[in-house]
């Protein structure tokens, strides 16, 4: 298990590829710094937004005074308020996505460099356009690898901040989000990088997700092999899922043996679908934005996906 | 390869034991591969449901091991090569004539050389192979009957064998000893002999030659339980010329030293070569001859064009004898009552001459016993006695042959009844001595039977006696009128057995001192018929052994093929 270098994830050109997308929210919360986003605050910005009664102690330079010479009554000019919007990124660290599933095949990367790099990909996507991006990679706990910053210059932080992560242990994502949200950090987008392989199951996986008050984006790390485990590896290769197994979790260590016939494979795959469905099922109910992102795949071409002509409304 | 060695309960235990051992390998703790995957999480519900099947853990896969079970034994039975124990039931003795007339070509072989031509005995050996396939192996053997009888193939022996012990095989150049043979077969089933078969079963003779029917009905009501038949050998024999007799006599002329020649034929006039010089030969009732041929162990060659049916009846040779007259001298010492008749019988001799009282050229001497001094005790004598008890006794130096001509002229009557008469009979037994001692040969005779009652030299029996008994005392060899292969020849002289001297093969070879050449001289090759004289043999198929292990071994990787099918589809784990 290795983490990503620095070379490998800040690729000039897969920066360069990133340009064009962008991260829209629909309204952030209020208390943000001035930046791209509307926010639900009326303040001082550029678009007119409304008119209200003039109130004591209001700003003398929002009143409308052509109102006032037309009608004799004072109203105040609102305009839109366009402030950061706060992107926590949750990049998962468990075992399972350091997992060398097809050793010695360099066009197979592992999960975990993908999901940084994706991780990289987003921040990079809402830095460039002035919002604030926090880093919380998570594995059986969430650690606070960066807080909140915004600034295109903090990309390469970021992406410092993400080779310097290490592998972390299993998967634990309800400790993690119930870490995440005592931290009362300002209502943002959170974004779940992960293969969501969680031992606790899809059912408690999404309880968790359910109890996040941020905006939800799930990409989850998916690669051909786990909805059919016949295709992880032909027979008389290392990984071949024929025959008498003992099958180790990459996560736990632990073992189970297992003889692989139609029957072990069809019930894998029923309880494969089962798992995507479930989270595809949340994603709907929670209006969470949920990306299948292949692992063997192009990142930005597959992130393109997300990003319905060029931007995303979270 | 195949272990047809092994019997059926020796198969039955290898292949219990190969499924015992595959059974145990099943239940052998299962050695899993380990794979390290990214979850657990979606086997739980397969491995819940392997656990459920708990109690036939280590045992998982039925199919699998149905499978190995099926191979092994495919792999078993095909190596082991099981088969009925075809070592019992009928035997089968295949007799193939390899005699000179097996020789003969066919009228539809063609024109070519006549070594290049198909013979009646490649028909036979075709057949023969025919038989090897349809016939079971462990209980046929085939057998050449030719000039020496010789087994093809064994029983039990592979097929091939056949083909290659035939490749190059002839005919043998000797009469067809397919007749001898089969009586000798019937004379030994009659016995009870087991003719190289297990006793008590049955046997069935095959026969791939031909037998006269006069032979055929011969062997047939000698042959018991034994199953004689003839196998069919297609085609028509090409017409043959032969030479059928060559033989020699004394000359009718009465010249000791010369013989008269005779040569019988099938076709035209032979050439004749005597010491190498062309003779021409004079047409006499029943064939040709040559009168008054010297007596000098010349080579006689005769032959007739080629190009016929069969090449080894067109040529036969023999030698001449040698034969040189005789000079005897006659003791004076003799009395006049006995020199009277042996002088008459010795001058009427046309092989000896009469050598007045001189003895130093004499080959032999007839002298009175004791010899008078004009004869030298070196000298072979035939005595006159008078103190014998015995009628004639023969004395001769060791390694030297035997008198048997005159003991056996004597025994059977022909040069006197009177020597077996019962007047000779009580004072002078035993008749007849001979003894073996250092010195010339002699042969003494009771001068009683000279005189009165017996009188031997009043009859013809005293000349034979003379001639006989000087030309045994100088060694002379006597006349082999011919030599055929196959057939006895014409002489005194026995084999090791006491059985008469039979040639087998054409060629020379020596007997006494002589050279002499036998030849084919047989009418039954020359003129053999192709008719079949035993009953025809039924359908013999279906007793082979066929081949089984290609289409097993075939069957073993078609289902290798599906357990690897089953494994690239994981129907099987």
């Amino acid at each position: 298990m290795v983490s990503i270098s620095f070379e490998e994830l800040f690729d000039p050109h897969f920066m360069e590829s990133l340009h064009h997308l962008r991260l829209v929210a629909g309204r952030v919360p209020m208390g943000g710094r001035f930046a791209e986003q509307r926010s639900k605050d009326l303040g001082h910005g550029i678009e007119f937004r409304d008119f209200r009664p003039y109130a004591v102690g209001d700003d003398l330079r929002a009143v409308d005074w052509n109102i006032y010479r037309r009608l004799g009554r004072v109203f105040l000019r609102l305009f839109e308020e366009m402030e950061d919007l706060p992107v926590y990124l949750m990049p998962d660290l468990s075992r399972s996505g350091f997992l060398d599933e097809a050793p010695g095949d360099p066009g197979r990367p592992l999960r975990a460099h993908v999901g940084l790099r994706c991780a990289l990909a987003l921040g990079a996507i809402a830095l460039g356009q002035h919002d604030s991006v926090g880093l919380f990679p998570f594995s059986d706990d969430v650690q606070v690898a960066m807080r909140p910053q915004s600034g295109s210059g903090r990309t390469m932080t970021l992406a410092k901040q993400l080779a310097a992560l290490e592998p972390g242990g299993g998967t634990d994502l309800a400790q993690s989000l119930k870490k995440l949200g005592a931290m009362n950090l300002r209502r943002g987008l959170v974004v779940v990088i992960s293969d969501f392989f969680d031992p606790a199951g899809i059912e408690a996986v999404t309880k968790a997700l359910g109890r996040v008050r941020h905006e939800l984006v799930l990409v989850r790390l998916v690669r051909a092999g786990d909805a059919d485990p016949t295709e992880a590896g032909g027979p008389g290769s290392p990984n071949s899922m024929s025959g008498d197994l003992r099958l180790v979790d990459a996560e736990s260590g632990e073992t189970r043996d297992l003889s692989i016939t139609p029957e072990a494979l069809n019930a894998y795959r029923s309880a494969y679908a089962r798992f995507r469905d479930g989270l595809a099922d949340f994603a709907q109910r929670r209006r969470a934005g949920l990306v299948e992102l292949d692992v063997d795949g192009d990142i930005v071409e597959q992130l393109g996906a997300l990003f319905e002509g060029g931007r995303y409304e979270a | 390869m195949s272990f047809t060695n092994l019997s059926g309960g020796a198969v039955v235990l290898g292949a219990l034991a190969l499924v015992g051992v595959a059974f145990l390998l099943q239940r052998l703790k299962v050695r899993h591969r380990e794979v390290v995957v990214p979850t657990t999480l979606f086997w739980r519900e397969a491995l819940e449901r392997s656990d459920a099947r708990k109690l036939v853990e280590r045992f998982r896969h039925p199919l699998s091991f149905a499978l190995i079970c099926a191979l092994l034994l495919l792999l078993w039975v095909a190596l082991a090569g099981p088969a009925p124990d075809r070592t019992r039931g009928t035997h089968h003795l295949v007799l193939v004539d390899g005699g000179a007339s097996m020789g003969r070509s066919l009228a539809d072989a063609g024109a070519g050389p006549l070594a290049e031509r198909r013979t009646r005995l490649d028909v036979a050996l075709e057949r023969a192979a025919e038989l090897a396939e349809e016939l079971p192996r462990a209980r046929t053997r085939f057998v050449l009957t030719g000039a020496v009888p010789r087994t093809l193939l064994g029983p039990g022996e592979p097929t091939e064998l056949l083909a290659r012990r035939t490749a190059d095989l002839v005919a043998d150049a000797a009469p067809s000893r397919l007749a001898a043979e089969l009586f000798e077969l019937v004379e030994a089933h009659a016995r009870g002999a087991s003719l190289g078969f297990p006793p008590g079963e049955p046997v069935s003779v095959l026969v791939l030659g031909d037998l006269d029917a006069a032979t055929a009905e011969r062997v047939l009501a000698r042959a018991g339980e034994l199953t004689l038949e003839a196998v069919e050998l297609p085609g028509e024999l090409a017409a043959n010329d032969a030479i059928l007799g060559l033989g020699i006599a004394p000359a009718a002329s009465g010249a000791w030293d010369a013989v008269d020649l005779w040569i019988s034929t099938s076709g035209p006039a032979p050439a004749v070569l005597v010491g190498g010089q062309p003779r021409t030969p004079t047409p006499v009732d029943g064939g040709f001859a040559l009168t008054d041929l010297g007596a000098s162990g010349a080579l006689v060659e005769v032959s007739l064009p080629a190009g016929d049916g069969l090449g080894l009846d067109d040529t036969a040779a023999l030698y001449l004898p040698r034969r040189e007259r005789l000079v005897v001298a006659l003791d004076p010492a003799l009395p006049a009552e006995a020199a009277g008749p042996l002088r008459a019988a010795v001058i009427a001799d046309p092989g000896l001459d009469l050598l007045g009282v001189t003895t130093g050229d004499a080959d032999v001497a007839i002298a009175f016993a004791p010899a008078g001094p004009l004869v030298p005790a070196s000298l072979p004598t035939l005595r006159i006695t008078e103190d014998a008890d015995l009628a004639v006794v023969a004395t001769r130096p060791p390694g030297t042959a035997p008198f048997e001509p005159l003991f056996e002229a004597l025994a059977l009557g022909s040069i006197g009844t009177d020597l077996g008469g019962e007047a000779l009979a009580a004072p002078m037994q035993p008749h007849l001595a001979e003894s073996v001692a250092d010195g010339p040969a002699t042969l003494a005779i009771n001068g009683a039977l000279l005189a009165a009652p017996f009188d031997l030299s009043e009859g013809r029996s005293l000349p034979l006696f003379v001639g006989l008994g000087t030309r045994w005392l100088a060694g002379q060899a006597e006349l082999l009128p011919f030599a055929a292969v196959g057939r006895d020849l014409v002489t005194t002289e026995r084999d090791g057995l006491g059985l008469p001297l039979r040639p087998r093969a054409t060629g020379d070879f020596d007997l006494g001192e002589d050279r002499h050449h036998a030849s084919l001289l047989d009418a039954s090759t020359t003129f053999g018929s192709v008719a079949a004289t035993l009953p025809p043999a039924a359908d013999l198929g279906g007793g082979g052994d066929p081949d089984r292990t290609t289409p097993l071994l075939l069957l073993a990787l078609a289902l290798f093929m599906l357990e690897w099918f089953f494994l690239r589809t994981r129907r099987m784990p």
